[in-house]
């Protein structure tokens, strides 16, 4: 069959070729290079959306708190009427220590304090590492600590203090703290560890079943009613949202709700680019296709003798459908191969601007590379039939 | 095998096609085995019978049979299996690639079937002469030299009918007479059927029936 596709090919213009290889390449480049981009910018908007629809709830806080902190706890029936609300798709309640905790790292750090731990339920963390699990046979403790402690600490306390060293997050994650929980009559040292940070939930958090463990074993009186609840809404720019919040008069740390229904520049964007994205795919195949048509066209004779000779329709298909085949997955290849660099050197670039991006191409790339080669291909197939039948 | 015309016409020469026709409009059978000359004067459309006959061409009215089936009836599979094992040609236009070399030519048809091998191959070239220009490509060959390299390359292949249309008319007599040696010991050895088409009668064969296209004018 080698013949056959030295007759087909050395009809062709060697410029036409180079032509309709170089479009396929370049569109089939910006097809995916849009896709990725639609895909770090929603990886983007879609990170900060999850966040805006977690918000965490509490009560103002006035004179009264001063002197009775009850009032800041939420009763049975607020809970309920909270939990009740048609924008509310989840609540979790924040359980708090009632015993003492005291944390020593002067081993580390020259420092001993006074500390208070939280919990939520698991399924209300952003980033839930695999360490965080408590076993209750173990004396270890993992802890989640929200990034903002981290940066209060780094920036102000440490800068301020000669003898505090800065941490990095991995470093802060080697150091074993040493904990004495106490109450209820008796004690016990514990070792914890920072085991991750949350964007979420500003506190430190430890497992929930741990804290309920130690509230009932080490506890000083019955745990008090929660005093803050962090709730799933279904849409951020619900104004109802806003209202219910300052009828009761709650407090919320969302941003969002306190300045209302912020446009979504980010996804208006993403949108705008996949749109593009699809005319590109749209563009490179038609006129990949045209292309193709004319090379068809070309060696229309030459493919009538073949078949005069006694050649069938569906080997020459098959044999010039390889050729082609062999076109387009060597430019699917260089493609991919442009596109990883590509995205590496962009990635350091958006990063350097804040956001974070994979840093890698997505998998999605090369699955829509090959849909794409196959899908030409499919049409070249028909297109080399109808061609070769007379 | 073979070939039944049954009141066959083509579409261009329905208005034009003198009435005693030997071939249009009649009946006619190109029994197995059997040689046939076809007399007619250019124009006269021999060249479109042997198309029609190949299957190059469809704008016809009235039937081919071939072995008892029409022919329009035939896939592009059913052509190509007739082409490469029972059916044979010559055609006038002689058809060659002419970007590839006489041995490329030869080699397409040869590699279908393989009933020749290069040997032999090398042997018919070098009998019509044609042995050291099968490296060139065909475009810069002689209409003559093309005739030869088309004449090798149909009988590269099993066939049981050879259609020939004008084979030798750019040949001097010398390789008329080595090319008719060469179809006939083919056509012997195959037992095969031929048709050749020609302006008048020659003396190259030993036909078993002549026929005239255009009556009126032969």
């Amino acid at each position: 069959m080698k013949l056959t596709g030295k007759i087909f090919w050395g009809k062709q213009s060697r410029w036409q070729l180079i032509v309709a290889t170089g479009g396929f390449w370049i569109g089939l480049f910006i097809t995916l290079l849009s896709i990725q981009f639609y895909l770090d910018i929603r990886q983007i908007t879609k990170r900060s959306e999850d966040e805006k629809n977690y918000i965490i709830v509490n009560k103002t806080v006035n004179m009264a708190n001063m002197f009775d902190k009850t009032i800041s706890m939420f009763t049975e029936a607020q809970l309920d009427s909270l939990q009740g609300q048609p924008f509310v798709k989840d609540m979790g309640l924040f359980r708090t220590n009632t015993f003492n905790i005291y944390a020593d790292v002067s081993e580390q750090m020259g420092l001993a304090f006074d500390l208070y731990m939280e919990s939520v339920p698991t399924r209300f963390l952003d980033t839930i590492p695999a360490s965080f699990e408590w076993d209750s046979t173990d004396n270890f403790v993992p802890v989640l600590v929200a990034s903002d402690f981290l940066r209060i600490y780094n920036f102000s306390l440490a800068m301020s203090q000669k003898h505090m060293p800065q941490l990095s997050p991995l470093t802060i994650q080697l150091i074993p703290i040493k904990i004495k929980i106490s109450g209820n009559g008796s004690s016990r040292i514990l070792t914890a560890k920072v085991v991750g940070f949350t964007d979420r939930i500003p506190s430190v958090l430890v497992p929930e079943d741990f804290l309920l463990w130690a509230n009932e074993k080490y506890g000083n009186g019955p745990a008090p009613q929660p005093t803050r609840v962090i709730l799933q809404i279904d849409d951020p720019a619900n104004e109802r949202i806003k209202e219910y919040l300052t009828a009761k008069n709650y407090d919320t740390n969302a941003d969002d709700l306190r300045l209302g229904g912020m446009a979504n520049t980010l996804q208006i964007i993403s949108a705008i680019s996949g749109s593009i994205g699809g005319m590109f795919v749209f563009l490179s195949f038609a006129i990949f296709l045209m292309n193709f048509q004319l090379i068809i066209s070309r060696a229309k004779v030459e493919i009538g003798i073949l078949l005069d000779l006694g050649y069938r329709p569906s080997e020459l298909a098959k044999t010039l459908n390889k050729q082609f085949m062999f076109i387009l997955l060597g430019c699917a290849a260089t493609v991919l191969a442009t596109l990883a660099a590509l995205v590496a050197a962009l990635h350091s670039l958006l990063n350097s601007y804040g956001f974070e991006t994979g840093g890698t191409v997505s998998w999605i790339i090369p699955m829509a590379a090959i849909a794409l080669v196959l899908l030409l291909q499919a049409f070249i197939y028909l297109g080399i039939k109808a061609g070769i039948k007379r | 095998m073979q070939i039944q015309l049954e009141h066959l016409i083509p579409e261009p020469l329905i208005e034009i096609a003198p009435k005693q026709s030997g071939i249009w409009l009649q009946q006619v059978i190109l029994a197995p085995s059997q040689w046939t000359q076809l007399v007619a004067p250019s124009g006269s459309g021999k060249s479109t019978l042997l198309n029609i006959i190949y299957g190059t061409r469809t704008d016809y009215q009235g039937q081919v049979w071939i072995d008892g089936k029409s022919t329009r009836s035939f896939s592009a599979d059913d052509w190509a299996q007739l082409r490469r094992e029972r059916l044979s040609v010559v055609f006038q236009d002689l058809r060659l690639f002419a970007d590839l070399s006489g041995w490329d030519n030869l080699l397409l048809k040869q590699q279908l079937t393989e009933t020749v091998n290069k040997e032999q191959i090398a042997k018919m070239a070098t009998q019509l002469g044609i042995m050291r220009l099968l490296d060139k490509s065909c475009g810069t060959m002689s209409y003559g030299e093309r005739q030869r390299v088309a004449i090798i390359r149909s009988l590269l292949q099993p066939f049981e009918y050879l259609l020939l249309d004008e084979p030798f008319s750019h040949l001097d007599e010398a390789n008329r007479q080595i090319a008719a040696n060469l179809i006939q010991q083919a056509c012997t050895q195959r037992n095969a059927g031929l048709l050749i088409a020609g302006l008048g009668a020659d003396k190259y064969f030993t036909y078993h029936q002549s026929l005239q296209l255009d009556e009126t004018n032969g």
